[in-house]
This record gives structure tokens, C-alpha cells and sequence, in this order.
């Protein structure tokens, strides 16, 4: 099992808070919420250890298209790199959508 | 075609379980402890095992066909949906309220949506713990409101939960849905792939599934895979006259029955092996 | 060991009338026990090797023991509400788990099992103290059928007494590991131990009893083990309900009590919004 934190430079705001996802094998639980500072940081714990590389150049890459200040605590079942994305697209979505009945 | 439309007719069983809450409560439902509550299991992380941050049960509050009712559903993608401290906590708890609730003058119902494996493993005792739990606490309910199961699969209820589910004042299954206490990848192992196979999809449903179930009187409501046909048939679960689940009643019965159904297979299982004694092959023999 | 098995020994022990069978149910016995100044009705689940089902012939829980025992508790309480008694039950419990079967399966023992359950909880709602000994292992659904629902559970703090949700060989061959790394787990994690003694620390247990022979018990081990249930029945009787605050192995339930209850009361308004 491993964990580690890290941050990125960000600059949009979200609406609110959002969960999504499930442990489970080949999947991971993805909360967001909206963050303080100029910054997103991200918390991650995995099952699957050796790995901390691959999630820095994609949370990083991901961070520089999408620059939203966010607290974001990830608990990977072992994701693939298209699932950890997915999930953070989907997070993100709904954390800022516009809601009708806000 | 509105969310609420796609929902009514889509596959009922392909929706998650807050999706599944989400179609037959509306707008109404409230999760209580949440994930952003971040009570999780203390137990997964020791064993190299991911906690969810609601340990795979969701419970909350809602309207159903205007009933107020605590609602619980189990998520079977995390641990098999199997109860451990937390999950079986949470869902034990919230009956309680509802039957104090109740005692207090403001009746309130249950709902819950059950997809497990049992009880977690990993956390055995407090697993069984927490199951015995809500078993008293469905039966102490259950004399003041409904609490009805639904068992829509296609994971199914096993192990103490199915118990627990057999307590219900009603029980709503789709053709989808199994329930049985011990899971047939478990008794293969047990008892060995003649006494029963696994794999074989069909034979397990026709054994074990809520079609089986429902012919036999084991539950009561068979609903469509549709959210529609489901809320259909649970308005009908929670419109029953209160009183003890004729399933489990009778016991006595049942005993009797039972003995002389074995009776009978005792007989025709011997006659079967003079047969066979004889060099009579019986192909339609079937091992119970 | 006698052909009763132990949970059939110490009923054997403790009774003061006959042991009898339950509606001709070898496996299924029944006796008064003397506990404090009352007279429990006692009940304990044994081996017959001759019982009508064969996965069920080892002290399991299968089919005919749980209808036999639910039939049996309910017509009890009946003659005990005509009575106007509310008489303790003791469950003795020694059972490898229920009965593993095709048959059990298609005759739903999820359904006979639950009428035990239903039973007991009966029994507990009409006021009957339920207290249960453990004196060997502590199975799985067949626990929870019969001992689980106890409002106190004692156990004899011997080496062999155990409770579990499964075997280790089980638990190996299903989650594919060795025994040994069973437990090894088992040995780390609490839950997942079989020691009675670690379910005692859960809060589970609530007394654990010396007992110098559990298999053969001495004159001593039975004079203790009166006395503990004597305790539990009076601690029942002065509505003493044990609890887990303190329990620094069960702050998670404690924690879900405590947050579901405040998130429910500051919700409070929903119910009649609606």
C-alpha cells in the first residue's frame, strides 16, 4: 500500500464537492472538493505500489489542461491509467455542471 | 427522453446502487454518513486491502409511494459486497432509528436493496456481529412498519444477509436475482463439482434464483428488470397488512414436510441403487 | 466424547430434568436448566450420525435442525405466554457451521435458518432472558441461528473454543492462499482471529469462563460455569445492557452510531416536510 500527496498550480474554481467511483479491481473512489488556495493537491492511496511516477506525469498533465482548485483524495483498486482519467473527467464534470436547482 | 423517462425503462440491474436509490426515490433521498463522512473500514488497510469511504453500504432517508422509510443499499463492486463493522453498523443503526421513530409516533418505514456476499472475511466476527445485529433490529421494526428487501442481482444475497432478508415483512426479487446461504463456488469447494457446478449459469438460477424463489414461496413479488416494474411491485411489498412473514412461519410444517420429501428420495434412491445393482443405467438420475 | 458431542455433554451436565429430543430430532435437545432461581429452558444442536440429512450429521445447523428448533422455541414461548412466564433460554453452542449442500440450497436454509433467528428475537421482544454458552466452536450461520441473538454470550476460555465466519481450510481454498497465510492474517487482525479470547476483546463475548476441561468437564468447571450464568442472568434481570464505549477495538462502531444519530436528528425535519 501506498500514499503520497501532491500539488499543482491552479486557477478555476469549482461549484462544489463530488464523489465518484468504486473500489474495486481495475477501478478506484475518487473524491473532490473545492479546494483554498492556488492550487489542486492530490492525495492518493493504492494497493499498487511502484507506480508513484506514472501518477505524477498524469496528474500533472491532467492538472495543466484542467488548472481547477480542488482538494482531490483518490483510493485506487489498481485503475488504469484511461480509468484514474475518466474518473477525474467525471469528478471534475461534476463539480462544476451547472445545476438548474442551485 | 428526461433522465426520469430513460430511467423508468432502462435495465434496473445495470444501475449502481445510488442509481438504483436515485430511480425509486426521486429526489427525495438523503444519504446520511457519506463518503465525504470518510467512515471506513479499520480493518482492510492491515490486510493490503483499499477501504471505501463508505465501506460499500449506503443508507440515508426518503419517500416512497409517499411513505417516509430508511433506506440502505449495498454496493456489491467493493469486497462482494460483503458486511464488515462499518457497512453492517450503518445499516443495523438506521432500522433502530426508524423503529424508535416509530415508538415515538412518527412511523417510519425500510427499504433495502440487498446485494452481498455476506458477511467481509476479512472481518469475520464483527461481520456476524453486525449481521446478528440487524437481524433483531429488522424484527423489532417489522412489527411496526414494513421492511422490505429488494434482491434485484444480478449479484444476489448470501450468507447471514440472506437470513436477514428471510426476516423481512416482504421480499421483491427480479428473474436477475439468487438468494442462498452458501454461494456455489463455496459448496463446489465443499462438497465437491458433483454435488453442484458453478459455471453452470442456468442450473444455479433454476436452483437459486427469485423465479425459483417466488414459485416456492421463499419470496414474494417477481418484478420486471425495469425501475418501473420494480417500484410496482414494491408499492405492493410496502402496501401489505403488517404481520410476521408467512416464509419462516409454520415451522413445523415445514419439518414435516421435509421428512417426508426425504423419505421419499431415501426410496426412490434406494430403488435407484438396486437398479443400478442390476445394471440398469438410470440416465435421468440426478445427485441431490 | 460422547455420541451428544459437547454442546449435548454440558446440556447433559447442567440439566436437572431429562434431556430430551425436539420432535423426534435426534440432533436437536432440549432440557430445564437451573439459572439463579429460575428455570431456563436449554437447547443445544448435537452430531447424529444417522440424521435425516447427510451434509448435516456433524452438530451442523441444516434444514431439519432449524425448523425443528424454531418450531420447537415458538411452541416454548407459547405455553410460556399462557403461563404467564418469561422463563430464560440458555443456547449451548458447539457447531462446525450450517450444512453445506445442493438440497439445502433448493429448500432455501436461509428461510429455516431465519425462523430459528426469528425465534429467538421473538423470545427476547416477549421479555425471556437469552444467554448463550460457548463451549466448543462457533460457526458461522449456524451461530447466528442459534447463540448470536443471546443478550449475554459466554464462552470457555479454552484453547479449542472458537468463533468464525468460515473455516481456515475454507477460507484458504476460496480466497485461494495456504492455511498458513490465513493465519497469518487471522493473527493480525482481530475480526479474523478464531480465539475466543479475541472476541471477548471485540465485545462480542461478554465472559469468558476458566474451564480446566471442556471436553470433559470436572465437577469444579461445571460449579463455574453455574455461577457465571447465574451473574448473567441476574446483570439481565437488573437491566444492566453491556456496552462498547471504551472499547478501543470498536471505535468504528461507536463512531457510526454517534455521527448516523447527529446527522439523523439535524435531518429531523424531513419527515414531516414530506
Amino acid at each position: 500500500m501506498e500514499e503520497f500527496r501532491m500539488t499543482f498550480p491552479a486557477s478555476q474554481r469549482v461549484r462544489r464537492r463530488a464523489h465518484v467511483g468504486v473500489v474495486s479491481s481495475g477501478d478506484l473512489e475518487l473524491l473532490l472538493e473545492p479546494g483554498n488556495a492556488d492550487e489542486a493537491i492530490v492525495v492518493v492511496q493504492t494497493k499498487v505500489s511502484g507506480y508513484r511516477k506514472i501518477w505524477e506525469t498524469l496528474l500533472k498533465r491532467f492538472f495543466e489542461r484542467h488548472a481547477f482548485i480542488v482538494s482531490v483524495e483518490i483510493r485506487d483498486g489498481g485503475a488504469t491509467p484511461g480509468t484514474v482519467w475518466l474518473r477525474l473527467e467525471q469528478g471534475m464534470e461534476l463539480a462544476v455542471e451547472d445545476r438548474a436547482d442551485e | 427522453m428526461s433522465k426520469q423517462t430513460w430511467l423508468k425503462n432502462a435495465s434496473f440491474t445495470e444501475l449502481t446502487p445510488r442509481e438504483r436509490l436515485d430511480a425509486l426515490l426521486g429526489g427525495s433521498s438523503r444519504e446520511l454518513l457519506g463518503p465525504f463522512a470518510r467512515v471506513s473500514s479499520p480493518w482492510l488497510a492491515l490486510q493490503g486491502l483499499m477501504a471505501q469511504t463508505d465501506d460499500g453500504v449506503i443508507v440515508g432517508t426518503g419517500v416512497f409511494a409517499e411513505r417516509p422509510m430508511v433506506v440502505a443499499a449495498i454496493e456489491p463492486a467493493f469486497e462482494g459486497g460483503s458486511i464488515g463493522e462499518v457497512g453492517g453498523t450503518k445499516i443495523a443503526t438506521m432500522l433502530e432509528l426508524a423503529a424508535e421513530s416509530c415508538r415515538d409516533g412518527v412511523p417510519i418505514a425500510a427499504l433495502l436493496l440487498i446485494e452481498s456476499g455476506g458477511v467481509r472475511l476479512g472481518e469475520a466476527n464483527l461481520g456476524l456481529s453486525a449481521i446478528a445485529r440487524i437481524q433483531r433490529a429488522i424484527v423489532a421494526l417489522r412489527q411496526l412498519a414494513p421492511v422490505v428487501a429488494l434482491v434485484a442481482g444480478p449479484t444476489g444475497c448470501f450468507g447471514g444477509m440472506s437470513l436477514a432478508v428471510e426476516l423481512c415483512s416482504q421480499i421483491v426479487g427480479t428473474k436477475h436475482g439468487r438468494l442462498g446461504m452458501n454461494g456455489p463456488e463455496v459448496i463446489e469447494q465443499e462438497a465437491g463439482a458433483d454435488e453442484i457446478d458453478s459455471t453452470d449459469r442456468r442450473q444455479i438460477w433454476k436452483l437459486i434464483g427469485c423465479e425459483a424463489r417466488l414459485r416456492d414461496g421463499f419470496i414474494d413479488f417477481l418484478a420486471e428488470d425495469t425501475a418501473e416494474s420494480v417500484a410496482t411491485e414494491l408499492q405492493k411489498a410496502f402496501e401489505c397488512p403488517l404481520r410476521s412473514p408467512q416464509r419462516i412461519a409454520d415451522a413445523y410444517q415445514r419439518l414435516l414436510q421435509l421428512r417426508e420429501a426425504q423419505r421419499g428420495q431415501d426410496e426412490s434412491n434406494s430403488a435407484r441403487s438396486y437398479a443400478k445393482s442390476n445394471e440398469q443405467i438410470d440416465t435421468e438420475g440426478q445427485r441431490l | 466424547m460422547t455420541e451428544r458431542g459437547r454442546a449435548g455433554r454440558w446440556l447433559e451436565l447442567l440439566s436437572y430434568g431429562p434431556v430430551r429430543t425436539v420432535f423426534h430430532t435426534p440432533s436437536v435437545l432440549c432440557s430445564e436448566v437451573k439459572v439463579g432461581k429460575r428455570t431456563a429452558l436449554g437447547l443445544a444442536i448435537v452430531p447424529d450420525a444417522e440424521a435425516l440429512m447427510p451434509r448435516a450429521r456433524h452438530g451442523e445447523m441444516g434444514l431439519e435442525q432449524a425448523w425443528a428448533l424454531s418450531a420447537y422455541l415458538r411452541s416454548w414461548l407459547d405455553e410460556q405466554r399462557r403461563l404467564g412466564l418469561r422463563s430464560p433460554v440458555l443456547a449451548i453452542v458447539d457447531t462446525p457451521g450450517q450444512a453445506f449442500g445442493r438440497l439445502e440450497e433448493q429448500l432455501c436454509i436461509s428461510a429455516a435458518c431465519a425462523s430459528a433467528v426469528d425465534a429467538y428475537v421473538a423470545a427476547h421482544e416477549a421479555g425471556h432472558p437469552l444467554l448463550t454458552l460457548v463451549v466448543g466452536r462457533a460457526i458461522s450461520g449456524s451461530f447466528l441461528a442459534h447463540g448470536l441473538q443471546g443478550d449475554r454470550i459466554l464462552a470457555l476460555d479454552v484453547d479449542d473454543v472458537l468463533m468464525h465466519a468460515m473455516s481456515e481450510q475454507s477460507i484458504a481454498r476460496i480466497t485461494r492462499r495456504t492455511v498458513d497465510e490465513v493465519r497469518e492474517a487471522s493473527s493480525k487482525v482481530a475480526p479474523m482471529s478464531y480465539s475466543i479470547a479475541e472476541a471477548y476483546r471485540l465485545g462480542i463475548v461478554h465472559k469468558l469462563i476458566e474451564c480446566g476441561n471442556a471436553e470433559q468437564p470436572t465437577a469444579v468447571d461445571v460449579a463455574t460455569v453455574r455461577t457465571e450464568l447465574d451473574s448473567a442472568l441476574a446483570s439481565i434481570d437488573d437491566g444492566y445492557v453491556p456496552s462498547l464505549t471504551g472499547n478501543p477495538l470498536r471505535e468504528a462502531t461507536l463512531t457510526v452510531e454517534r455521527r448516523l444519530r447527529e446527522e439523523w436528528k439535524a435531518s429531523e425535519r424531513w419527515a414531516h416536510a414530506g
